[in-house]
Formats: C-alpha cells, structure tokens, sequence
C-alpha cells in the first residue's frame, strides 16, 4: 500500500494525460449530439482513421521534409481527410434518415454500421499489423538541448516521470478547447452552430440552415477525433480496432459530463482518465468470491461502475450532469 | 391466446422441424442452432428494448450469466445439465433483477449506456475468475440428457433447441396480448401517460427486464451445452451489439420481428461469406471477413435509413395497404 502511495502523483499525471485525450473524444460526441441529436458511436473509428492517416503521412514525409514539419503535415492532413470522412458519413448515412425524421435508437443504430464499415475499410487499408511512430519530441532531442534528467521519450520532473508526449496531448487539448470557444463564440458558422444547439425549430425560421450545420459539426468532431488518435499514436500500436475501446471510454466521458454539455465532458474525461490510472496502480488484492485480483485488468469494469453510480445519484439528484446544462464553452 | 394467433407458430415449426430430415449436414444444423440460440435471446432483448423504447445494449451480459452458470452446475457440481437450465434462468434473472432495480431508474441515452456498462462489467469480471478458468473460461461443458443419447446428436440438439423457441415465442406472444402487455404498451407510448392510469411503470419495466434477462440466460445455457466450452469474450459486447441489431431490423416491437431480424441477418451473414468465392474468382480481396464486414455494415445502414420500424412492420403495412 505505501508503494501504491509513493507512485499516487506518478498515477495522477498519468491520468491526466488518458484523461485529456477521452475529454478530446469526449467533446467530438458533445458537439454531433448538441447539434444534430445523433449519439455518434462511430466518433473511436474517426480516432483510429485519423491515427493510421497521420502515421502514413508521417512515414512517407519523414524523410524528405524532417520530423518537425512531418509531424505538422501530419497532423493536417489527417485533421482534414477524417473530417472529410466524417462528413461523407453524415451525407450518406446519417442525413437521409434524419431528413426521414429518424428516432434516437435508429440514429444509433446507424452510428453501429458506420463504424462497422469504417473498421473494415481501415483494416482492408492498413492491414491487421500495428504500426507505430516516434514521439513528436524525442527525448534524444531534448538531451541534445542539453536536459539532464531524460529517459528513454520521458521526463523526470520532481519524483514523476511523465512521457514528453503527455505534454503534447494536454497542450492539444488546451489549444482545441480555445479553438472551440473561439470558433463557438467569435464566428457567424459558430453562433449559428450553437443556435441549432439550444432551439433547433427557432434557428431554422431564423435561416440557420440546419443540415448544413449537422455537416460541419460531424466534420468537425471527426478532426477534433482524427486529433486526438494522431497525439497518442506515439504511445499506443496503431490498429484499425484502436478505435472501439477509447471511443468507448470518450462516450462515457461525454455522459458522465451530461451528452450536450462541453465542459462537462472535459471533466467527465479528465475524471475517467484519473480514475483508471489510479486503480491501474493499485496492488494485486484478495476479493471474496474471484480469488487474487489484479486491479489494473479490472480498470474498466470499475471504470464502469463508477459510471453507473454517478448516473443513478445524479438521477435522484435529479441533476443532469457534472456541470449545467446548458450548451456553450 | 386465441387461436389464429397460434397458427403461425405451428406452420414455422412444422417447417422448421423439417430441416433436419431435408439435409443430415453437421455444419448446417449447427448454422440453424445458433441461429435459434440467439433468436431466444433476442427476443428477449425486442421484449424490453421494444417497450421500454430505449436499446438495451448489454443482453450477452445475462447470455454469459447463464452460459456460466449453467456450465458451473454441470461441471464444477456434477448436477445434471437440466439442472443447470434452470439455474441459468434462476441467476440470470436475479442479476437482472437486482441490475434492473438499479439501472432502470435511469432513462434515455442514461439506460442504454447503463445496458452496456453491464455487460462490459460482467465480461471484465468473468476474465478474472480464477475459478471459471479467467480468461481461457470453461471447458467440457456436458450435453443434456434425453433418452440416452438422444441430445447428444446434431439433430437432437436442433429439436430441443426448436422446440424450447417455440415455447419462448409463445410465451412472448401471449405476454404481449396480457393485461401486463397492454400496460408495457401503453408504457412506451407515453410513461406519464401510463402512470396516469394507474399502471405501476417502475414495476412492469423491472418485470419486462428480468423476462428478458431469463431468456438471455437460457440462450447463454443452451449455447455452453451445444459447444461445450465458453470465455469471457465468447459474450463479449460486440455480441449485445449484433443481437440489438437482429431485434432492430427485424422490428423491434414484435416478437416476430425479432424472429425474422435474427434469421435475416444470421442468412446475410452465411450468404456474405459464401459470396467472396463467387467473386474471388472475378476480382481479388485482399481481406474476406473485412470485405464481409463492410457489406454488413452498408446493409445495416440502408435498412435502418429506408426502414426505420424493420423488416417486418414495414412488409406487414405495405400488405395491407396494398
């Protein structure tokens, strides 16, 4: 136990770091639901596509153009292609049953059979060996910056070693919630997104064209997706199933925040993260009934239960979420 | 139950109890158990999901529940499977109900993704049970016992698995004809609208789930018998996904629907793997089952955007309209 209280901060940083890139799933399904009322299963395959395109590009680029400016290119085009992706999905499959005035259950139905497709076609494009990519700041250069305390692609900071990539993933979510605040309350396409949110029947009389509005958020939450699968694709194989388990574990971010709810799902993102990292940490105990567990394989189960208990006290609480209701960075 | 409505039941078991004496292929009465096996459990599923109106994604949870617990009785208590049946209905339906009594106070997009949570749950925990096997899970599960060895070929599993269908498909019709069936009705068109005449909806919601729980287990049971060995991910959650899938489009408020949705997409999929040597011979796919995947999925997809209610109202409307 006094280990597991030693390597506590280690844990927690390490939970920011999950934690941030669920908050950035999180927020893909909070902007499709606010907008379109469509719970996006597909948001895990978006992630994954928008790794595999982001190694590709890296790989192929990398040599001729240098690391830096590979990983920028990177990061672009895998930003634009999985959003043209995600915009082709709403077309075909999402904007014909709505226009058919679709129920929730058949939206998430629809949502089951893209991902379907899109795991399939990454699998048939990229074939079933994972791949992998260096970090965007190797450690090698930072020793060549003449930093001490470097292991491997980590930093030792205080007692906590934190892998440089974790840097990346909370600056790419502190810059993509400042995008989003910006782009939400600065720009006419934002405003008018945000309308649709809050009355969609008063932002239509008022010309808000809403089908239109649907294309751009599921465009838009396939890159902020795409993003995030390109920033842990240095720490995890990239594989066309990489999609399931963390677009999962993003949607459940999402509802612990209350669905329509941004700041909610960066919590319930941040707090999901912790949480897991933490009784990942945990040592080997004795359960009654399953005999020695190792906590750190039963992540998501307690993940899970923890979601469940929110839940149910929130809905005797009879609140909505972590935070408000209300839809808005 | 009145007559008329008993008639479609005999015909299709009359047809169906014909397909072993039209072809003595191990590998096609297998392909028509399975397919029985689930239609149970999804029916199961269509009861709740159908009236509570909300998907339930987590029905492999109870079919996991029964499978072990069925194989727990015939393997670990040297019980007779029979036994192990009816324990399987027992523990599914009690963890269904003290589930239910949790998870259904919530609504909405809350239920489904408590459905899930469910059954991610319960497979995590079976991989951590030392004495289930974890993760490689239970091996010579026993088949049941009927005049000797009468359960122990193909064709006998394929009637005992008919014949326990029919049952349940009864048993749903007859539900949904009931008061309490008139009551869930009334329940998913309005729940307010439900209370204000006086139906207890907490009490035929939790009702409903632990029906649907029982039946899955029962599934979960019949399947560990047939193939004798069962693990964690034999129930993982992508399978709660296929059965909601099979209840949707087949029409997930009727137990018919439910029926053909299982058999229609249990067909695509034999049909989809029969085709790429059909088209091998014409162009080369590089991966089958993906390739596979990708036409289930589309299709998925076109019938939920052209026929949103399933197969089956959607034929049943056009019929009598026309």
């Amino acid at each position: 136990m006094e280990i597991f209280l030693a390597t506590l901060p280690q844990l927690i940083v390490l939970g920011i770091s999950l934690g941030a890139i669920y908050a950035l799933i999180a927020l893909g399904f909070v902007v499709i639901y606010s907008v379109s009322n469509v719970i996006n299963l597909a948001q895990g395959e978006f992630l994954m596509l928008g790794a595999l395109i982001f190694v590709a590009v890296v790989d192929l680029v990398a040599q001729p153009i240098g690391a830096g400016l590979a990983v920028f290119l990177g990061l672009l085009v895998s930003f634009i292609a999985t959003g043209a992706i995600g915009g082709l999905a709403y077309t075909l499959a999402f904007r014909p049953a709505i226009d058919r005035r679709a129920s929730v259950q058949t939206l998430i139905i629809i949502s089951m059979g893209v991902s379907i497709v899109l795991r399939a076609f990454g699998n048939l494009m990229w074939g079933v060996d994972p791949t992998s990519t260096p970090a965007f700041l190797p450690g090698r250069t930072l020793k060549n910056m003449g930093l001490e305390n470097v292991t491997g692609d980590s930093l030792r900071l205080g007692g906590v070693i934190v892998q440089t990539q974790s840097f990346w993933i909370v600056i790419a979510l502190i810059l993509t919630v400042l995008g989003l605040y910006f782009f939400f309350n600065r720009t006419m396409t934002g405003r008018a997104l945000r309308a649709c949110a809050m009355n969609p029947d008063s932002a239509r009389l008022m010309g808000v064209p809403l089908s239109r509005m649907s294309l751009i958020a599921f465009m838009l939450s396939a890159g902020i997706a795409a993003l995030a699968g390109a920033i842990i694709a240095p720490m995890q194989p990239v594989l066309y199933t990489m999609g399931l388990g963390l677009g999962l574990r993003g949607f459940v971010s999402a509802i612990m925040g209350g669905i329509a709810n941004p700041v909610g799902a960066i919590w319930g993102g941040l707090l999901l993260g912790i949480v897991e990292a933490v009784i990942g940490g945990l040592p080997q105990m004795d359960v009654p009934l399953l005999g020695k567990v190792n906590p750190a394989s039963l992540r998501e189960a307690i993940a899970f239960v923890i979601l469940l208990a929110v839940l149910v006290i929130r809905r005797l609480r009879g609140a909505s979420g972590l935070g408000g209701k209300r839809f808005g960075l | 139950m009145r007559f008329r409505s008993f008639i479609p039941v005999l015909v299709v078991g009359f047809v169906l109890a014909l397909v072993p004496s039209l072809s003595e292929s191990k590998q096609l009465l297998g392909t028509f158990i399975f397919a029985g096996v689930y239609a149970i459990a999804v029916i199961g599923l269509a009861l709740f999901s159908g009236y509570a109106g909300q998907p339930s994604m987590g029905q492999a949870g109870f079919c996991a529940i029964g499978a072990y617990a069925s194989a727990i009785v015939a393997t670990k208590f040297n019980l007779s499977p029979w036994v192990g049946l009816l324990a399987a209905g027992a523990m599914s339906g009690l963890v269904g109900w003290l589930i239910g009594s949790l998870i259904l106070r919530l609504s909405g997009h809350y239920l489904a993704i408590g459905t899930l949570g469910f059954g991610i749950i319960v497979a995590a925990l079976l991989k951590q049970w030392e004495w289930t096997g974890l993760s490689s899970g239970m091996r010579n599960v026993p088949r049941f016992e009927f005049f000797g060895d009468a359960l122990k070929s193909e064709a006998g599993y394929y009637y005992l698995v008919l014949v326990i269908l029919l049952l349940v498909i009864v048993l749903a019709l007859n539900l949904v004809r009931s008061r309490p069936g008139r009551a869930l009705r009334a329940l998913h068109e309005s729940e307010i609208g439900a209370e204000m005449l006086g139906v207890d909806t907490a009490t035929a919601k939790l009702r409903v789930f632990v029906l649907s729980a029982v039946l899955g287990g029962i599934a979960g049971s019949l399947y560990a018998h047939y193939v004798g060995s069962i693990t964690p991910d034999t129930f993982e959650f992508t399978i709660s996904v296929e059965m909601l899938v099979m209840a949707v489009i087949g029409g997930v408020s009727s137990v018919w629907g439910a029926a053909l949705g299982t058999a229609f997409i249990w067909g695509l999929s034999q049909a989809i793997k029969a085709l790429p040597d059909v088209l091998n011979s014409i162009v080369k796919i590089p991966s089958i089952t993906q390739f596979e995947l990708m036409i289930f999925g589309t299709i998925l997809i076109l019938v939920m955007i052209f026929m949103p209610e399933g197969l089956l109202p959607t034929f049943t409307r056009r019929k009598r309209s026309g």
